[in-house]
Parts: structure tokens; sequence; C-alpha cells
């Protein structure tokens, strides 16, 4: 996670008070706001009901709500961070609802159109991408959350602390809990056996 | 990742990990990065951002607007079935009762009986009170009404409380009344100054008029404001019957504010006679002869036709 840490340049000085403006904020952060709400949200296809535009909007919705109330006691990124799991995960459980409401189908995240599909030397890359989100998406929200945070976004265990609003102690004994559940579910479906490298994944 | 933290990714995890974990290390590192969202189309959120036009709020508000009808539609077949239900059962009183006067005590004004002045014209008299056919056996009280069981309010209990009696007094009969007195007098005890107090107390005018106690009732509707009774042209009339009695000046204000109204047949001819017979007790003969004669012109079948035909004899 690069980009977390960096707050000095969106700080302005006026009154002695540091001004966050949006508009800054948005132009610096507003790419690695979209691709961790794709991260968080999980793979997908074009012609997905849910548009990652739509969240990045929504994020910067909250963002712009809440930015008064924002302290520079943690880093502006790990802050906009925790926004976006908070949109994300409200979404995803709104998405859930309307799925048992209308029986419709699992939401897949939009993809923009300047993002091209996965080339053929990808395809072992998506299918690792579908099986390890298929097996987050059985746990908790908030064992989901942890492991894309600490997994797949390798966040440190005090960034997701500060992320999520807990200690961090609190996060390492939740990521060992979520991180056995992982490892059931996944013995659960595929058995207790090494899943072949390549790009069958033993799931053939 | 700092470098301290207890736990390493799996993507980053050492050789001596169980196979499974090794396994997964292979997959987590196997899960690419994701792209972000092209500059149009970051663009076209940040301006959706800054002017609030959320694909959403539309639908939101619509979604409130619908919460807010279906609210407001609820509440106000609530309240009306809250209204037809208390109202309702309020007025099935007042119709309820309204027949045991009617049906068992039709008061004789004094002036129809035998007149007491020798040489005065005498309408004949009316039919004497017949009190409803004594029942076999006198009604049990119902606990409660059903409707009202339930109700723990204050009128909920008032009208369970006064519709035992009510129940009492329709079974007919003086054993009946009797009861149905004592209880309506426990009611008001217990209720002063409640919501069913003239209900209460026209009930015991019925009540004591079944009974024949004819004084006493008139005592109650003298104290009775029968404006704000449901069955005030009634009331009014046995009000001025019972006053006939031995004030017939009394009496004639009322007869006259009866006649003068378009009234049931059954209780204009009462009204039109009592008139009559007042006027003919204060000795106002032509005035008296001008009502019978109106009398007979329009009731000249009526119940004190053959009285009145009598006494010009």
């Amino acid at each position: 996670m690069e980009q977390l840490g960096v707050t000095a340049s969106l700080a302005a000085e006026l009154d002695g008070k540091p001004v966050l403006e949006l508009e800054a904020i948005y132009r610096e952060h507003s790419a690695v706001v979209s691709k961790w709400v794709r991260r968080l949200w999980g793979p997908g296809a074009v012609g997905g009901s849910v548009d990652a535009e739509d969240l990045l909007q929504e994020v910067f919705l909250v963002v712009q709500r809440r930015l008064g109330s924002f302290r520079a006691e943690a880093a502006l990124t790990t802050w906009l961070y925790g926004v976006t799991v908070l949109v994300v995960n409200a979404r995803r459980k709104k998405e859930r609802w309307r799925r048992f409401l209308w029986r419709r189908a699992e939401p897949e995240l939009q993809l923009n159109h300047d993002v091209a599909a996965p080339a053929e030397k990808d395809f072992e890359r998506a299918e690792a991408s579908q099986l390890v989100y298929s097996i987050l998406n059985e746990l908790s929200e908030r064992d989901r959350t942890l492991l894309i945070s600490f997994e797949l976004e390798r966040l440190s265990g005090a960034e997701i602390a500060v992320a999520l609003g807990i200690s961090e102690p609190s996060v390492w004994v939740a990521l060992t809990r979520a991180r056995a559940r992982f490892k059931k579910a996944f013995v659960r479906r595929y058995g207790d056996v090494a899943v072949g490298e390549g790009a069958n994944h033993g799931l053939g | 990742m700092a470098s301290d933290d207890p736990l390493l990714p799996w993507a980053e995890s050492a050789e001596d990990d169980t196979p499974l974990e090794r396994q997964f290390s292979h997959l987590f590192a196997g899960v690419p990065g994701p792209t972000s969202l092209g500059d149009v189309a970051r663009q076209r959120a940040f301006v959706r951002v800054r002017t609030r036009a959320s694909r959403g709020t539309r639908l939101t508000l619509v979604r409130l607007l619908a919460v807010g009808v279906v609210i407001g539609v609820s509440g106000a077949a609530a309240a009306q079935w809250a209204a037809v239900h208390w109202f309702g059962m309020q007025q099935e009183f007042v119709t309820r009762s309204a027949p045991v006067v009617v049906s068992t005590a039709p008061v004789q004004p004094a002036a129809a009986r035998p007149a007491s002045q020798p040489g005065t014209p005498e309408p004949a008299p009316v039919d004497a009170p017949q009190p409803a056919s004594e029942p076999a056996s006198s009604v049990a009280f119902p606990a409660l009404a059903p409707a009202a069981a339930s109700v723990s309010s204050r009128l909920g209990l008032e009208a369970a409380s006064l519709e035992a009696a009510l129940f009492a007094l329709k079974a007919g009969g003086k054993a009946n009344a009797s009861r149905a007195l004592q209880a309506i007098d426990q009611h008001l005890q217990k209720f002063p100054g409640g919501t069913l107090e003239l209900e209460a107390r026209v009930a015991r005018v019925d009540a004591l008029l079944v009974l024949s106690r004819r004084q006493e009732a008139r005592r109650e509707l003298s104290s009775l404001p029968i404006e704000k009774a449901g069955r005030k042209n009634e009331l009014r009339l046995i009000r001025a019957e019972l006053r006939a009695d031995d004030d017939c000046r009394a009496a004639l204000g009322d007869f006259q504010v009866l006649v003068d109204q378009s009234l049931p047949s059954a209780w204009a001819e009462r009204a039109l006679f009592g008139r009559g017979a007042c006027l003919l007790k204060l000795g106002d003969q032509g005035a008296a002869n001008r009502d019978f004669d109106r009398y007979l012109e329009r009731f000249p079948s009526g119940r004190f036709a053959a009285q009145i035909r009598a006494q010009r004899r």
C-alpha cells in the first residue's frame, strides 16, 4: 500500500490549522481509492450491476461529509481506506439484501471500458483471484475485510487497526481467527489436498 | 508491512509453512492488483460528488416519499378504525338503550288522567304505562363486554361498566331494571364526572321509569343537560309528561318546543295531546280545543282520539 502515510502535501495552512480540500484529496487519491474499491469488492466482469464509479463517488461523498472531523492523528490514506471499507461493506450488505429480496444474481463490480479484459497470459492470475475471492466471500464481512487488507493489500497491523477502528492486538487475534476460518472454508470446498499449480488449481 | 508484525502475509510466508499455507502463498501471490478507474471515469465521479447529484439520491427520495405515503395512509386508516370503533361503541349505547323507554315506560301526563276538577272537560286517560313483561328470570350481568374487557383505559372500563347495566335494562322487567339501576348508581359513584356520565344518567331515567318511580325520574331529568343527550327530543317529551303531573306551566314549555318541531308521529301525537291537556288544565279551553281539533285531524285513529271525543260529548 504505497500510498499510505502521505498527508503533508494535502494540508494547506490557514490560520495555523491544516485545511484539507476535497478537490486536492480527490486529485491525489481517487486513483488509489478506486483500486481499493475494486480490491475490497472483488473481481467482476463488465456489465455487472455495481459500478466502481458509483462506489468511488459514494466514498468521496462520505469523505466530503466527514472531512471536518478528520484529525491528522492518522495518515490521511489510512483514514480514506477506512472510509472505503465502510462504503464498500455497506454496499455489499445492501446488495445481499437485494439478492435475498429479489433473488438477483451475485452483483459484480463493473469495470470500465478503459480496462481491457485479461489477456491469456493473465488467465492464471485471474483464476487465482476468482478462487481466493470465492472463499473470502464465504466468510464474515469482518474476516473478509481483514484478510483482504492484510493478505492482498499488505497493510500493516497498525494501519488495519486505525482503518477499522480497533486495537492492534485485536487485529492480530482477529487475523489469526480469520485465517483459520479461511483454511477451514478452503478445505471444506477442495479437501485437504494441495491444489496443483498452474491454470487448473485443482478445480477440475 | 512493519517488520515486527507477528504475522506475515501468506504471499510472503517462509518455506517452513505447511503445504496448505504454501498453497495459499501461491494463490495470494497470484492475485493481481486491481487497476484504477480511468481519468474520465474519475472526473465524472468527482463532478457528481461536487454537485451531489448522486444517481441514487433521486431514488432514495422516491423511496422516502413512498415510505411516508405508506405511513400516512396506515396512520389514517388506524385513526379511522379507532374512531369508528370508539364512536361506534358509544353510539351503540344510545341506540340500544333507546327502545327501553319507548317500549316499557311511555309516560302518562297527569292531564290525561281523570280530571279532578268537576265540570272540566276531561280527556280520556291514556293507556297506563305498562312495564315490560317480566321475564321468567332475571338476566345475569355480563362480567365485562368482550370488546371492552381488554381495554385498560378509563374509557374502556367505563364503557364496560355501563354496558353491563344497559344489558340488564334491555332485558326488560322490573327485576332487571332494579339491578340495572343499582349497577348504574355504582357506575356513577365509581366514575364521577366520567365521559359516559350523561349516558349513564339517561339510562338511570329509563330504569326509574320502568320501576314507575316517576318523581325520581323527573328529578333526574330536571338536572340533566338534555340538549347534550342523543335522545334530546324523547327526553324532553318524557320530562314534559312527568312535569305535567303537577306543573303544567313548566311542562307547557317543553310541549311547545316539541310541537313546533317535525317529530316522528308517535312523539308528535303525545306532544300535541299533552299540550292540549295542559292548556285545558290551565283553563285555556279555546287553545286546548284547537290542539284537540288538530290532533283529531292529524291522528283520527290515534291512541288519544277516543278520549278527546269522549271528553267533548
